[in-house]
């Protein structure tokens, strides 16, 4: 009984403490990406600092009540002409790794600076690693996908 | 029997203050302000190829991030837009630091302040925070960041 015991708890402690260090090198923070002619930048903000008046009413379904909600931001340059894009559709995912996965959001255009970027608010409570999953829809150039690995800083 | 309910209740106690202490890592009550903060990679808002002198430019480096902190009033919860002085010192592992003045910036209508700073190195980071509101004492709230890389 008393090694049984001994065991379940190597298995609950040791265990995962000896896989989140694996998971710190495999997963990372990754803040740009090239896909498809673009360079797509990702940042995460608290959604505190992005407060109502960053929302109309209704639009991302307003801002989250509760803990944990983080601001996906998404913004695209040309990587010719190094201009940056605005016309287009993006929408995404955020993937709790090996745990959940969230509905597919459309990003609203903004501006922060005077800079038009993408965003909605997304729960990400953990300091777990995030799999971002982009979906960038430029109509007629048609529909690019790009993964970020992501973790709080 | 005891012995499995204690270690799933002591599991339990684990899980939530690990979530917290990562939820709770970007805000800070300093005197009657709470102060949140975060960054965003600079070229989100300096563009692909900076082009701007927006605060002064920014500092050389492939790793410069905009430094945002909020301000609310922890009675009444009101976003503080009056700060008269803001400024971060950023300190890394190799004890280089930088000061910089935050400047009030919009961002998605409202007020924040920030400015620009390099994370040149892989780790920890230290980010100092002084505020002060009109009248009102200088305030200093310091933040724990760490710099991952792929």
């Amino acid at each position: 009984m008393r090694r049984a015991v001994l065991k379940t708890i190597f298995m609950v402690f040791a265990a995962p403490v000896a896989g989140i260090g694996a998971l710190v090198h495999a997963a990372d923070a990754e803040r740009e990406k090239q896909v498809d002619g673009m360079r797509v930048y990702l940042g995460v903000l608290p959604s505190e600092l992005l407060g109502p008046k960053s929302v109309a009413p209704g639009e991302h379904g307003g801002v989250p009540k509760g803990r944990g909600y983080h601001h996906v931001l998404i913004t695209l340059f040309d990587v010719k002409t190094g201009e940056r894009i605005t016309d287009v559709e993006v929408s995404a995912r955020v993937e709790d790794v090996g745990r959940t996965v969230s509905n597919e959001k459309r990003l609203e255009a903004m501006l922060i600076a005077r800079a038009v970027t993408f965003g909605n608010f997304f729960a990400m409570p953990g300091r777990d690693p995030y799999s971002i999953h982009v979906k960038i829809d430029r109509h007629r150039y048609g529909v690019s996908e790009v993964t970020f690995h992501y973790r709080h800083l | 029997m005891i012995g499995r309910k204690l270690l799933l209740a002591v599991l339990a106690l684990c899980l939530s203050a690990g979530v917290q202490a990562a939820d709770e890592k970007h805000v800070k009550v300093v005197g009657e302000l709470v102060v949140h903060t975060g960054l965003l990679p600079a070229e989100m808002i300096l563009g692909h190829r900076w082009a701007t002198d927006m605060h002064g430019g920014v500092p050389p480096g492939g790793h410069v991030y905009h430094v945002l902190i909020a301000a609310f009033e922890t009675g009444t919860g009101r976003r503080v837009d009056d700060l008269q002085e803001v400024w971060a010192t950023v300190v890394g592992q190799a004890e280089r630091s930088d000061r910089r003045r935050l400047e009030p910036m919009a961002f998605g209508g409202e007020v924040g302040y920030g400015n620009y700073f390099d994370f040149p190195d892989i780790g920890p980071y230290q980010v100092a925070v002084h505020l002060r509101r009109r009248g009102g004492p200088v305030q200093i709230v310091t933040f724990d960041v760490k710099h991952v890389r792929v």
